[in-house]
């Protein structure tokens, strides 16, 4: 019996140097720590997240006819987000910024303005069940349609979004009135734009009905019916209807097919009903290396003198950097994206655009570059550097070249 | 011959008992809804080789304390908020942040900095506490990304 003491004492003491090596030498602090006690569950915790960004754009350009011009930008976004309910899903979120512009050109004087606006203000609400989810946003949002041509910004309302297996429902109902009007442009609208730290916009009811579905394996079918009734008595009328198709062809080859049928009518009805065309067809490779894409791109709005009329959007957004708006234009685009490093993006375009001329007729306006690249220096520190230029093939349009500096800082 | 078995069913039986209980402390982990910083400080203490699987979650703590990784809480024994788990696998893996991280150390930035990294679900609250599950996925990512040098 002695014996097998001293052996269990000897495994004892044999073992211990296995780890003894591992083990802190201040001894005396071990065993300070608290005994375990029973411990209520804390899931009444108040939960909030909240943060910022700063950011300075500076933009340089220059227009052949010697005209130079220095825009700075800088701006300073809140946000705040507050969830509620057991699963913490559903939440109330809200965003504000602050935006401080100086512009100066050769030929005019500097302009400051200052904007106080309130991007987001939402409620939202989700609910789960065995073969759905529903979600549905309250307030102020951000809402595209389904191109993001024509109608891409904030907005006033209700959107709701049910999505079931192999299918995808969703509705919208919103005003625009409310918006801050310096956020925002809405294509050929008359509505005269008072600068000042909150202006309303023009009135617009905009409502939208989509369904997405999967027709099989990795292809998708998307139609959407928008309609945007202006009640300024300004503008027009203007509803849509939009079909697309995009999946996959290869592994790593994508495509997206979209035509959407434009139906505008002058709300004073000093006009007949137009019909309009705006289609797109873009192709997209993604390479195994360094995380890049190459994207083809082809995109056709109407004008007056195509068959139809000249297409009408909401929001008006620029196609080039001379400010052609999504309409009256044929453009034919490459891009290039690739991140040579993981913290460094790098974007590489150009497109060959066509609009109508003054006799209204579809001619090459020029053609276009762009390169951008993005250098996040660690997680919340980012510079960003932009040179784009536009190459005139004819006497209406005049060279242009952009060089910008973006420093960004989020906290 | 008799003593000789005895002694081995003695050295096996003794040597199991050490390397069960850093699986049984794992499967306790996985079960839990809300895992509290002792746990987590287990976990890391043992996985750092700070410690051998036999140790106590008290001698866990202290050791985490020690090798500055974090502080221990007033109640160890009550859920940590993901802001603080952050805090340790920053100091356990990461090490270095971003900008305002790096300068305050603060469980805040340092939950951010996850969340930026793709770690944290951008879904999750700095307040919002995590089950066991979730941590030990979570400390697994870091693993492999900090300190086997793969991304999945």
């Amino acid at each position: 019996m002695k014996k097998l003491v001293f052996i269990l004492l000897s495994i004892i003491v044999f073992s211990s140097p296995i780890f003894a090596s591992q083990l802190p030498t201040n001894l005396g602090e071990i065993m300070q720590a608290p005994i375990k006690e029973d411990v209520e569950s804390s899931t009444k915790t108040f939960f909030m997240d909240f943060g910022g960004n700063l950011s300075s754009n500076n933009v340089f350009s220059y227009a052949e006819s010697q005209i130079f011009t220095f825009d700075n930008t800088e701006r300073l976004d809140l946000w705040l987000k507050l969830p509620f309910g057991k699963t913490k899903s559903s939440f109330f979120a809200f965003e504000g910024l602050y935006d401080f512009s100086f512009t100066d050109t050769t030929d005019q004087d500097s302009v400051f303005s200052n904007v106080l606006d309130l991007s987001l203000l939402k409620l939202t609400l989700k609910f789960s069940s065995e073969n759905s989810n529903t979600t549905m946003n309250l307030g102020r949002f951000f809402f595209s349609d389904t191109t993001g041509y024509i109608f891409y910004q904030n907005i006033d309302g209700i959107f709701t979004d049910f999505a079931f297996k192999k299918l995808n429902l969703s509705f919208l109902a919103g005003y625009t009135g409310l918006i801050n009007a310096t956020s925002v442009t809405y294509f050929e609208n008359p509505y005269e734009i008072n600068t000042g730290l909150y202006t309303l916009s023009p009135s617009y009811f905009v409502t939208s009905s989509r369904l997405a579905f999967n027709i099989f394996n990795t292809q998708f079918v998307t139609t959407e019916f928008l309609a945007s009734v202006d009640f300024g008595n300004l503008d027009y009328h203007k509803m849509y209807t939009t079909l697309t198709l995009n999946g996959a062809i290869l592994q790593r080859f994508f495509y997206v097919m979209q035509s959407t049928l434009g139906m505008n009518l002058k709300s004073d009805g000093t006009e007949k009903l137009a019909l309009s065309n705006l289609s797109r067809i873009d192709f997209s490779f993604y390479f195994n290396s360094l995380e890049s894409s190459l994207t083809l791109s082809g995109f056709f709005a109407s004008a007056d003198n195509t068959g139809l009329q000249k297409f009408r959007p909401v929001t008006s957004l620029d196609s080039s950097i001379i400010g052609t708006e999504y309409s009256s234009i044929t453009k034919f685009g490459l891009l290039y994206t690739l991140k040579p490093v993981s913290s460094i993006f790098v974007s590489l375009g150009s497109d060959c655009l066509c609009k109508t001329n003054s006799k209204n007729e579809f001619s090459f306006a020029g053609l276009q570059w762009e390169v951008d690249v993005k250098w996040q220096i660690v997680s919340d520190v980012f510079v960003a550097l932009q040179g784009q230029q536009f190459i005139p093939f004819t006497d209406e349009n005049m060279t242009y070249f952009v060089a910008g500096l973006k420093l960004g800082f989020s906290f | 011959m008799r003593k000789i078995i005895i002694f081995s069913i003695l050295s096996i039986f003794f040597t199991f008992s050490l390397y069960s209980q850093s699986a049984d402390s794992v499967t306790k982990i996985i079960e839990t809804q809300e895992v509290d910083f002792a746990q987590v400080s287990y976990f890391v203490a043992t996985y750092l080789e700070l410690l051998p699987d036999s140790a106590t979650e008290q001698q866990a703590m202290n050791v985490v304390s020690l090798a500055k990784i974090s502080d221990i809480p007033e109640n160890p024994y009550k859920s940590i908020p993901y802001k603080k788990f952050a805090q340790i696998c920053m100091n356990t893996w990461i090490k270095k942040g971003g900008l305002l991280y790096s300068i305050t150390k603060s469980p805040r930035y340092a939950f951010k900095e996850m969340q930026s990294l793709g770690l944290i679900d951008i879904q999750k609250y700095p307040n919002q506490h995590l089950s066991g599950k979730d941590a030990l996925n979570i400390m697994t990512r870091c693993i492999e990304i900090y300190e086997e040098g793969t991304t999945k």
